[in-house]
């Protein structure tokens, strides 16, 4: 071999990696080009989705004012306070100009997604931003956690597929993770929180203390977390256990795995560096999937754990037809599946060398 | 030295004796919310349906109306607490001139604010001023001052009215009601984003703390409150956010609450677990009745409207309705014993206004021209009737239950009617814009003495075209007879021989026209646990939800177990 030769063997391997680096940078700006997309898509429809739900807030602010007062105002003066009201939420304008304003204020006016009618005057991105560490807080924990725990309990039943114990962790699991997951928090509340007496049923701390830094409101915090993050972690973790023991199980017939035993390798390393990694792949999908289904159905674990989430905001504001407020919450959980997918699918070709060459 | 070290032993062994029976005794006596002693703390599981306030204690603010707290339940103190009779609270009395265009209100002098200041007439004159003002911001209590002027005559505020109105009192001595706010707390405020974060009012407790994360607030018992003879017994108060039924019965049966709702179904269950926990009964104030969309055939034609208040079972509703043992029997126009100066008994039974006949019902059918063809009864232009009936369910079997007894005695006149749910906001949408057959409503607002609201809402001015929202009974009923009295009751004393005619009439052509019907006044059980507290009992008036709730607390005593 010539040093001609060397040298354009060596200019073509320059070359085909500034190709797959220019591929890569490609593949990452037609996915977050989609993930833009997709994000105004969402909210478009979300937009004129809730406002095709029939009922109209204004009828349920007059009834909390007669509630209130206890009496009917006369015509005029409820006319002038919806006018107002309407007016104050945006709502006296056309669907498509609302639309547009509504687009405007929450791209180009630091995300002012107007006031709320759950907690009038406070402004919706301050509820939102308020209730979201509890949301993210406990039940995105909960589900790393189930994840984590899943992952290698499934891995391991997996591993040890033929044996009783691991035949027992399947029955199991299936058991778990077909119950609802409001079963559980309720069984959870009744034998741990209130029959034995072993952890706080419910709040998100002791209800006399204020959120500051001493011992004993984080350890009240920390103590009012186990149980709703239990609930979650049980019916989440069980599935993680079922999804990645299966994953394992179809790994385990690969040839290349003959192929390591055959090269004398260790049981741990073969599971370790051969099995493992390579069920792992599927399995980070569906955490990124699962995090997206969680923020969108806490709301039952938050009502019944007291918890001031946004799943229960969503509750309260579908209850008021708050518009802004459902619109901030469906727009949070929109933009946290979106940007979960986006990282995943921009770390796949990282983990995985195959994907990185089909991008 | 011996003597002075078997001293030393006795001292430190008399210390640690001491020291066991103190922590013993401490730990007699239960604590709760951090140093809380239970014994001295009364607890209100309370209900916030959908507005969740708890940063804010703003009696202004329309959406936001804070009930949960307890702030307009205790703190917040009425002019007048109307239950049974008007109780004079912020004010003593008030009084017309003759022919109702001047109202005299005096106010009660020596009251203070909790944080020690007086409230004085300024602040009465301050906070008619700071409504008037602020009325374009669609504030609570404010409309009712439009083109009202007035002055101050020592303890006494003279309310000029721009016509006879000889109900300019009721703003005063309603469910909720006009009441002062401290000058020196909202001068230069805006009435619909301050928050009175300190919860300054008159009431006989301050805020010690509130909690928008956990949805409690507590209170502690002011030694400086201005009327000592009802000085209320618990030292400290706590109003927290009830949690799910499913999840507050445990709360119950462990005694950790003293007063709230619960559903009926699990009454039953929670007695049996803590003895202690008693059903109070509280005859709403707001009766319930069905409307009829007068614009849609055949409900357009009264007798065909009247037929249908025939197939009605009121009893067997009621029974469904109501906490087993204090049903209400189904009376009307008032709850209770109809006031017979505004009420025409002879009207009531020609018209059989409350009576459950189908027979009759059937007869009056084939009379007005509706015949029963292939067993099912055709309108007037052949076609077999349906209609839809809408209504809501709250967990009262009461609010649905009606829906399905009308349909299967309809059906056995051949008339279908077919029950829908419907969410909340639904409901409270289609009913006020008329987009309905048959809806179910309470009919809220009538007074001892005063039967207007029945009347009021059948006026003209309401019947709007269908999807324009009204104020009034949303049937779009239209009568000249019913509007010429309605107009005449209206600026008429409703104290007056006049109005009573006038009332008396206005029943008649009700019961006759049938534009709505009555069904059933309804009970609702709050829950009572009386291992700390006694004194509440059936027959008080203690809706929790008002600022009835001042009156109530005067009745706890400690129950010294």
């Amino acid at each position: 071999m010539t040093a001609n030769s060397d040298a354009t063997a060596g200019n073509s391997a320059a070359d085909g990696q500034a190709a797959g680096r220019r591929e890569v940078f490609q593949y990452a700006l037609r996915r977050f080009g989609v993930y833009l997309f997709t994000l105004w898509a969402a909210i478009t429809v979300a937009f004129f989705i809730f406002r095709l739900v029939p009922g109209d807030p204004m009828n349920i602010l007059l009834g909390n004012l007669t509630r209130a007062e206890g009496r009917q105002r006369d015509a005029a003066a409820e006319e002038a306070i919806i006018a107002r009201y309407r007016q104050i939420f945006g709502m006296d304008e056309p669907l498509p100009l609302q639309y547009v304003n509504y687009l405007r204020k929450a791209v180009l006016g630091g995300l002012d997604l107007g006031p709320s009618f759950v907690e009038y005057p406070a402004q919706t991105k301050d509820l939102v931003f308020r209730r979201m560490p509890w949301t993210l807080g406990i039940f995105t924990t909960s589900v790393l956690l189930a994840w984590l725990v899943g992952t290698g309990l499934g891995a391991l039943i997996g591993w040890l597929q033929r044996s009783r114990l691991s035949q027992l962790a399947v029955v199991i699991s299936t058991l778990l993770q077909i119950t609802p997951v409001y079963l559980v928090a309720l069984g959870l509340i009744i034998y741990i929180g209130y029959t034995w007496r072993i952890l706080p049923a419910g709040g998100p701390y002791a209800r006399h203390l204020q959120p500051e830094w001493t011992w004993e409101f984080i350890s009240s915090l920390l103590t009012h977390a186990i149980l709703p993050m239990l609930s979650n972690m049980i019916v989440i973790g069980a599935g993680f256990t079922l999804g990645m023991r299966a994953l394992m199980i179809s790994v385990l017939g690969e040839d290349y795995l003959t192929f390591a035993r055959a090269k004398g390798l260790s049981p741990f390393t073969v599971l370790k560096d051969y099995a493992f990694r390579n069920a792992l792949i599927p399995q980070v999908t569906a955490l990124a999937i699962i995090v997206g289904a969680t923020l969108n159905g806490t709301f039952i674990i938050e009502v019944l754990f007291q918890l001031p989430g946004l799943g229960t905001l969503f509750v309260q504001a579908m209850g008021l037809r708050d518009f802004n407020t459902m619109q901030a919450v469906v727009l949070f959980s929109i933009f946290a599946v979106l940007t979960l997918t986006l990282i995943v699918d921009l770390a796949l070709p990282l983990l995985d060398p195959r994907i990185r060459r089909t991008a | 030295m011996y003597l002075a070290k078997r001293g030393i032993v006795v001292f430190v062994l008399a210390l640690a004796l001491l020291s066991m029976l103190s922590l013993a005794l401490a730990q007699d006596e239960e604590l709760v919310f951090g140093d809380l002693p239970r014994s001295e703390t009364f607890i209100v599981a309370s209900q916030a349906p959908h507005n969740d306030v708890w940063d804010s204690f703003n009696y202004y603010q329309a959406p936001t109306y804070n009930n949960a707290t307890g702030y307009a339940n205790v703190i917040v103190e009425p002019a007048f607490i109307t239950s049974h009779d008007f109780h004079a609270w912020l004010a003593q009395g008030w009084a017309y001139n003759e022919d109702g265009t001047e109202m005299t209100l005096t106010i009660t002098e020596g009251a203070n604010w909790n944080d020690g200041m007086p409230l004085t007439m300024d602040d009465w004159l301050f906070t008619l001023q700071y409504n008037q003002e602020n009325a374009d911001k669609g504030i609570n209590w404010s409309s009712f001052l439009r083109d009202v002027t007035w002055s101050a005559e020592g303890s006494d505020i003279v309310f000029s009215l721009p016509e006879p109105n000889w109900r300019f009192h009721y703003n005063f001595t309603g469910i909720g009601t006009f009441t002062p706010v401290p000058r020196h707390v909202w001068e230069g405020q805006d009435p619909t984003t301050f928050k009175n974060p300190d919860a300054i009012h008159s009431g006989p407790y301050r805020l010690v703390s509130s909690n928008a994360d956990t949805r409690t607030t507590i209170w502690e018992r002011r030694d400086d409150y201005w009327d000592p003879d009802r000085m209320p017994a618990p030292k400290y108060m706590v109003w927290l956010k009830r949690p799910e039924a499913d999840v507050a019965v445990f709360e119950w049966e462990d005694g950790n609450f003293d007063l709230g709702r619960m559903p009926n179904s699990v009454m039953i269950r929670m007695m049996s677990a803590n003895p202690y926990i008693k059903p109070l009964v509280h005859q709403d104030p707001c009766p319930r009745g069905l409307i009829f969309n007068t614009t849609v055939p055949p409900l357009d034609d009264n007798l065909f409207r009247r037929a249908l208040g025939l197939l009605l079972n009121r009893q067997a509703v009621a029974n469904l309705a109501n906490v087993p043992g204090y049903v209400t029997p189904v009376l009307w126009p008032n709850l209770g014993s109809p006031d017979e100066n505004y009420y025409d008994a002879a009207a009531a039974e020609e018209f059989q206004v409350t009576a459950f006949d189908p027979d009759a019902a059937a007869a009056l059918l084939d009379e007005a021209g509706y015949p029963l063809v292939d067993g099912k009864r055709v309108d007037k232009d052949g076609e077999p009737i349906s209609l839809d009936a809408l209504y809501i369910d709250i967990g009262n079997p009461g609010w649905t239950v009606w829906a399905w007894l009308l349909s299967e005695q309809a059906q056995l006149v051949g008339i279908e009617i077919n029950p829908r749910l419907l969410d909340i906001p639904t409901f409270l949408t289609q009913g006020p814009n008329g987009e309905f057959d048959i809806i179910f409503r309470w009919f809220c607002g009538n007074l001892p003495g005063d039967p207007i609201a029945l009347f009021e809402g059948l006026h003209s001015d309401h019947a709007l075209p269908i999807g324009e929202r009204s104020g009034g009974v949303p049937g779009r009923y239209s009568s000249p007879e019913m509007d010429a009295l309605v107009d005449q009751l209206r600026i008429a004393n409703p104290a007056s021989e006049e109005a009573q005619e006038l009332f008396r009439q206005a029943y008649r052509l009700w019961a006759e026209e049938a534009p709505y019907v009555t069904l059933y006044g309804e009970n609702e059980g709050v829950v009572f646990n009386t291992e700390y507290w006694t004194g509440l009992a059936v027959g008080q008036a203690w809706v929790h939800w008002t600022p009835a709730a001042r009156q109530i607390i005067d009745f706890l005593e400690p129950a010294n177990r």
